[in-house]
């Protein structure tokens, strides 16, 4: 080939590249086989190590023979069968409780597992961060949830959530107060994951979640009555009344409402009939709707007997759909208007059938 | 200088130009892979903490609605569906959307399921093609919906799909998919964790041809038996699982699979759900989420999960393949001439500037310039401005630096996810990995281009048919499911695993 360059510089150029590529491709090939090969033989050298000290560690779980014959056993195997048999411990630990539990955590500190992980949480790398504070939840113990807490302002994401799914599993009241604070977005926590771990805390977290229920950002306003809401905080009601009667945030409003359902307390009634008003922002008055039906609230049946027939779709089919839930005023009512009413036939069918009402949640 | 001269001058320089181009899109390709290692590494390492067991028995998932279309799927519906509801996830339904059938894809679900027809008012969230005639549910608490419809086609169906469906998350997948176990927790996760930014989810789609199935689940995967299909597999590889996973790494994906996505609902209900008129409906509606969001200074995430999978067939006749690629780059055309305002736009970030002008030069134009290049080639040889050594070295660098490429797609899949377990399969996609580059490449160019003309000359999309081979089914589920082999029921399905 000619060029207007030089044809004998480039006929060098492209014999060079082929070499190198030449070169490369044997050399990806090579690395294709090695990868085989290097995962098959330390599959099976893993498979191999649990293998010999697999059936010691199930005696223990299972309680069988001397507990104490098999924790000699276990904590005498060598570092690397300890380093292969570790994740299946942590991971039985999920799956155990009472004596077996007590000896799988009892084995775990003896091989410095809970001692290692304490220390890890404090290494420079993310990946051992997370992995001590999903061992630190597993475990628990003395320390562990002021390590936990600490991380949850750890810099990297990935480790912060795995602390606040450790602080949910040990449910410490201790916690509380420190989830409470992540909600205020800094640094930024994954908050379905926080809401999770404060309805596994329970009531201990209520007084903090109060604390923090006039707090300026939206967002944190109304993660605090969602979670209100899901540790089925009667004592709270009256604040969340306050919130669904008086808040700038229509967010706040809507998280109130359902909070206000779950928690069933009979006499915010009135203020949820209210929030379905057509005054009110349609996500509000859809939430409202499916608040009263979680709440059963018998004297709320004429208010939703009128909505089935709103003629904003969601607002009818979720009304319809509380009606369902309401035996057996609800019911009767969705009979008297079915000839009339699509989404009554449809509630009507699905509560006859005893299927879940096809609702949406905005 | 003659004037002959001139024009081999002219060659050369085209020769030099299509061979830069290549070196260009194959390095852009091995950029968009070494991002997507370090995803995958991430990705793996976090597989022992990342509390996917919790998310199982956590009241507060984000329920999904899974929507699947369905056109003559009489064939594999039973089992597919049946795969669905055994998927693990706390709160989920699967909306079954008979896009007017004409074989009984209708009648085995009602057999198998014992389907009721039942009142349904569904909301006309968003624009549909076709009627809806009736909604089906078994008795029960089983959480299944089957809706018919009069034909109008797979976006409508999937639209209507999105209307019926009442969890927050909508997951979008072909009728003839199979996803994994935990496909729904994983891909479902990235909306947890990021509740304000992410409004999409895309899985990643494999090839299932020649694998074991048992009950709904591939519990044997093998390479297929068929040479066309194996170069698939390598081609999704590279170009789907690697390609879109680096452009994840940017938040710049703007292709979702169709063959499985999840969605957030009420974003897919502002963005007035996929475009009933577009050919390429799965990218259109991502590039118009990005763009939608955009355009309401709203942050949005689009994000890519590596695993699990969405198992798809893949054609194994040249007819159907070529039909298929004909169609989707045809969709691309119609996607990028729809969106072309967000083209080198900065005010739609890395989607604007870095992912359409990429496509819209690696992936639309590759087959013009590829071609092109073989024209110059062949015209350089015939005038005497090439020599016949030179003309091997050029193909030999240009095919050469595409091997590598795919061999280095076969490296990280080997270190990361290695699926596919046998020496044999191994030494498959080895040999693919090379011969893809010599035929098949050139073939999927004609087709290619084939389908950028169509889009030119405009007029109406043909979907055309696809002949099904089915699963190599263990132990069917619901009545005899057609292992591989003769075709049982030429149908309209097009397996659009993008």
């Amino acid at each position: 080939m000619t060029s207007p360059v030089s044809p004998s510089i480039d006929r060098d150029v492209l014999v060079v590249a082929v070499g190198c590529l030449a070169v490369l491709l044997v050399a990806l090939s090579l690395a294709v086989l090695a990868g085989r090969w290097w995962l098959r033989v330390t599959d099976a050298r893993r498979a191999g190590l649990v293998a010999s000290a697999r059936p010691w560690l199930v005696r223990l779980v299972a309680g069988e023979d001397d507990d104490a014959v098999s924790v000699e056993r276990l904590a005498a195997v060598d570092a690397r069968t300890w380093r292969a048999l570790e994740p299946v411990a942590v991971a039985m630990l999920g799956k155990v409780r009472g004596e077996a539990r007590t000896a799988v955590v009892g084995l775990l500190e003896r091989r410095g597992s809970v001692e290692r992980a304490m220390r890890g949480a404090h290494r420079r790398s993310a990946v051992v961060r997370a992995r001590s504070a999903h061992l630190l939840g597993a475990v628990g113990g003395p320390g562990a949830t002021a390590q936990l807490a600490r991380l949850l302002g750890d810099r990297d994401l990935e480790v912060r959530a795995v602390a606040v799914r450790a602080l949910g599993r040990l449910a410490d009241p201790s916690a509380a107060v420190a989830l409470v604070h992540g909600l205020r977005r800094t640094p930024p926590l994954p908050h379905h994951l926080v809401m999770t771990a404060l309805r596994q805390i329970g009531p201990a977290a209520v007084p903090p979640l109060l604390a923090a229920a006039d707090h300026a950002d939206d967002l944190v306003r109304a993660q605090v009555a969602e979670a209100l809401g899901l540790i089925g905080a009667v004592a709270a009601a009256p604040v969340l009344v306050a919130m669904l009667r008086t808040d700038r945030s229509t967010e706040v409003r809507l998280r109130a409402v359902r909070a206000l359902g779950l928690i069933g307390a009979p006499t915010p009634v009135d203020d949820v009939i209210a929030a379905t008003s057509a005054r009110e922002p349609l996500v509000l008055r859809v939430t409202a709707a499916e608040a009263l039906g979680v709440l059963g609230a018998r004297r709320a049946v004429p208010v939703l007997t009128e909505l089935v027939d709103d003629p904003v779709h969601w607002v009818a089919h979720t009304a319809a759909a509380s009606l369902a839930a309401i035996r057996p005023d609800g019911v009767a009512a969705l009979a008297r208007v079915a000839d009339r009413s699509g989404h009554a036939r449809e509630a009507l069918a699905a509560a006859n059938a005893r299927r879940p009402p096809a609702t949406v949640r905005p | 200088m003659t004037a002959l001269d001139v024009v081999s001058d002219v060659v050369v320089l085209a020769n030099w130009f299509v061979l830069a181009y290549f070196l260009l899109l194959n390095t852009s390709y091995l950029g968009l892979i070494l991002l997507a290692v370090r995803e995958f590494r991430r990705h793996l390492r976090r597989r022992p903490y990342a509390g996917f067991e919790e998310t199982y028995t956590d009241p507060l998932a984000l329920g999904v609605s899974v929507v699947m279309p369905a056109h003559n799927e009489e064939a594999t519906i039973v089992e597919s569906v049946n795969a669905m509801l055994a998927l693990r996830h706390p709160l989920f339904e699967v909306v079954v959307v008979d896009d007017g059938s004409t074989d009984g894809t209708f009648d085995v679900l009602r057999s198998h399921f014992g389907l009721v027809e039942v009142p349904r008012v569904v909301p006309e969230d968003v624009l549909t093609r076709g009627a809806i005639t009736s909604v089906h549910a078994p008795p029960g608490a089983v959480p299944l919906v089957v809706v018919r419809k009069e034909n109008g086609g797979k976006a409508s169906a999937n639209n209507t799909g999105i209307n019926v469906s009442v969890q927050p998350l909508v997951c979008m997948v072909d009728a003839d998919s199979l996803l994994d176990p935990d496909a729904l927790l994983v891909v479902a996760r990235p909306f947890g964790d990021d509740p304000e930014h992410v409004v999409a989810t895309g899985g990643v789609v494999r090839a299932v041809n020649d694998s074991t199935v048992t009950a709904g689940r591939v519990t044997e995967l093998r390479m297929p038996r068929t040479w066309l299909a194996r170069t698939q597999v390598v081609e999704y590889l590279r170009a789907f699982l690697l390609g879109r996973s680096g452009w994840s790494a940017l938040n710049a994906l703007v292709v979702v699979s169709g063959a499985f996505g999840l969605f957030r609902r009420d974003v897919l209900v502002e963005v007035g759900g996929l475009d009933v008129d577009t050919i390429g409906e799965d990218a259109e509606l991502v590039v118009r989420l990005h763009r939608w969001m955009r355009e309401h200074r709203r942050r949005a995430r689009v994000v890519f999960v590596p695993e699990p999978v969405a198992w798809t067939e893949v054609p194994e006749s040249l007819r159907v393949l070529g039909r298929q690629r004909r169609r989707w780059s045809r969709g691309l055309a119609e996607v990028l001439w729809k969106h072309r305002r967000m083209l080198g736009n900065p005010a739609y970030g890395a989607v604007g500037t870095l992912a359409l002008p990429f496509y819209a030069l690696f992936e639309l134009l590759a087959p013009v310039v590829e071609l092109f290049g073989l024209v110059a080639l062949a015209a350089g040889l015939l005038m005497g401005a090439v020599d016949w050594a030179f003309a091997v070295l050029f193909f030999l660098v240009a095919f050469g630096y595409g091997v590598a490429l795919s061999l280095v797609a076969l490296v990280v899949e080997e270190y990361s996810f290695h699926r596919y377990r046998g020496w044999r399969d191994l030494a498959v996609a080895l040999v693919v990995a090379v011969v893809e580059n010599v035929g098949y490449r050139q073939l999927t160019a004609v087709w290619r281009l084939r389908g950028l003309v169509d889009a030119l000359r405009g007029g109406k999309a043909e979907w055309g048919r696809m002949t099904r081979v089915g699963f190599a089914s263990a132990e069917p589920a619901g009545g005899p499911v057609p292992a591989s082999g003769p075709v049982a029921h030429p149908g309209e399905v097009v397996p659009d695993a993008r």
